[in-house]
């Protein structure tokens, strides 16, 4: 086992308060991500407050806190975590409900004591090294591409949640993550072995730079979602509650960036199931599409081909799907 | 968006979530969607009552006062089946976004396809607008 990929703070977010920022945010998302299954077997049998409320509650204390800048502490947690205990979506849950939300405070208050501070950067460096070994056991198998690397990570804060949430350096191989104080940010903490592999096999991997958003914030997380549907190695119970997370992060950071204009849902739409619809059709021949994509030559001009190719595909009737791509032959064949 | 389309995007956003989602709730996806629980459980009936089974329904054990509540999970039959409509729902909604018609064409696109249930199935009363419309 290689050493822990290196974490470490964007100069103008290297603050001490920016630090406990993220402590805070990482524990409780693990904390709730571990006890989820409990949770929201509770609410969706027991009705509301469903299990979403119950996530936007907690998410909503915890961000006004930090915008507030009443967050200087890992122990802060603990005061978070007793006013969203105290609130009345909470006090609304069923038994069981109840107990999840205790298993998960009990977490909260075991690990948000003083020498835990830097737990947050702990948190991402084993979910960068999570992140990097399942791509290399589920999806690099089947393309050619050689030892995948874990990238370092630099932590920015953006209070106005502008940026994307995550952005990668493929020249300098090194990840981005942007802590924002935004509902999205909460679940993706939640999941953050799943949005290090975003960055890897969308943004790091391909050769191709110029690619459109619709292939890698589509086609590539499609492609993700369909290995892990199909990882059989993961236990059942985890592997449902990280779907069920993926599914809500990816629709609440949609919105999130369709209202800052950074993208639109046409623009998303072009791209949507077709990983998923050549997967099912052929398995070998989506496997050769992929490892022709994440290879395809870096040039606009390319890339540009590659949206022309999907779209052809997104739109194309079952037959005309069949005749354009299976055998797969490459971009150029489909058009 | 086609905004004089609300239906055609609602069905494709709700199939969209299903394929993404695979296990849900009624009450998940008018949360996600914004959409009218009445128009999600049509949603859902129609792939309940198709001639083959799209979704598995799960009892849940309750410990409060109140009416069971059902957990759907796509089965195969059904995921193949909301691909191939999500297909031809992506085209006439994009066939909408450039020329800015009226719903004639989402309507051939659903009778052109012998395999689906009828058109009527689809009907639903009256929608709320998506939420994107409203921000």
């Amino acid at each position: 086992m290689s050493n822990p990929p290196d974490v470490s703070f964007a100069p103008e977010s290297d603050l001490p308060a920016i630090r406990a920022r993220l402590d805070v945010l990482l524990l409780i998302g693990r904390a709730a991500r571990l006890y989820f299954p409990g949770l929201q077997d509770a609410c969706d049998a027991n009705g509301p407050p469903t299990w979403d409320e119950i996530l936007h509650t907690l998410a909503e204390i915890l961000f006004r806190e930090m915008t507030r800048k009443n967050i200087t502490g890992i122990v802060h947690a603990v005061d978070v975590w007793a006013e969203f205990e105290r609130s009345l979506t909470v006090r609304k849950l069923s038994n069981s409900g109840r107990l999840a939300i205790h298993r998960m405070g009990q977490y909260v208050s075991d690990h948000a004591v003083l020498g835990r501070a830097g737990i947050g950067l702990s948190i991402l460096a084993h979910a960068n090294t999570l992140a990097t070994l399942w791509l290399q056991r589920h999806i690099l198998p089947h393309v050619e591409y050689g030892n995948l690397t874990a990238a370092p990570v630099v932590v920015e804060y953006d209070e106005a949640g502008t940026q994307f949430c995550a952005a990668s350096t493929p020249s300098m191989w090194q990840v981005r993550w942007t802590l924002q104080p935004f509902e999205h940010s909460f679940y993706g903490a939640m999941i953050l072995p799943r949005v290090f592999e975003h960055e890897y096999l969308s943004h790091l991997i391909p050769l191709n730079r110029h690619l459109s958003k619709g292939v890698r914030e589509v086609f590539l997380i499609d492609t993700l979602e369909h290995e892990h549907r199909n990882d059989a190695a993961q236990n059942p119970r985890g592997k449902n509650a990280d779907i069920k997370l993926a599914a809500w992060f990816r629709v609440k950071l949609e919105d999130h960036f369709c209202r800052n204009g950074l993208t639109s849902r046409a623009e998303l739409r072009d791209f949507e199931d077709i990983a998923t619809l050549m997967r099912r059709k052929s398995e070998p021949d989506f496997w050769r599409m992929l490892d022709n994509l994440l290879t395809y030559p870096n040039h606009e001009w390319n890339a540009r081909r590659v949206d022309e190719a999907l779209k052809l595909l997104r739109y194309a009737s079952d037959e005309k799907f069949d005749n354009l791509a299976i055998p797969w032959n490459g971009f150029e064949a489909v058009l | 968006m086609n905004l004089d389309h609300p239906s055609a995007g609602h069905r494709y956003r709700l199939g969209r979530l299903a394929l993404r989602l695979h296990t849900f709730t009624v009450a998940e996806l008018v949360r996600l969607t914004g959409i009218v629980q009445d128009t999600v459980y049509g949603f859902v009936s129609m792939l309940m009552h198709a001639p083959q089974p799209y979704l598995e329904a799960e009892q849940l054990p309750r410990e409060t006062p109140g009416r069971p509540i059902k957990r759907y999970t796509l089965t195969e039959a059904g995921v193949d089946y909301l691909l191939r409509k999500n297909a031809r729902l992506a085209a006439a909604l994009r066939e909408d976004d450039e020329v800015a018609q009226t719903s004639g064409s989402f309507i051939q696109a659903e009778a052109a396809s012998p395999a689906e249930p009828a058109a009527a199935e689809y009907e639903v009363a009256e929608e709320a607008p998506p939420r994107y419309m409203t921000r």
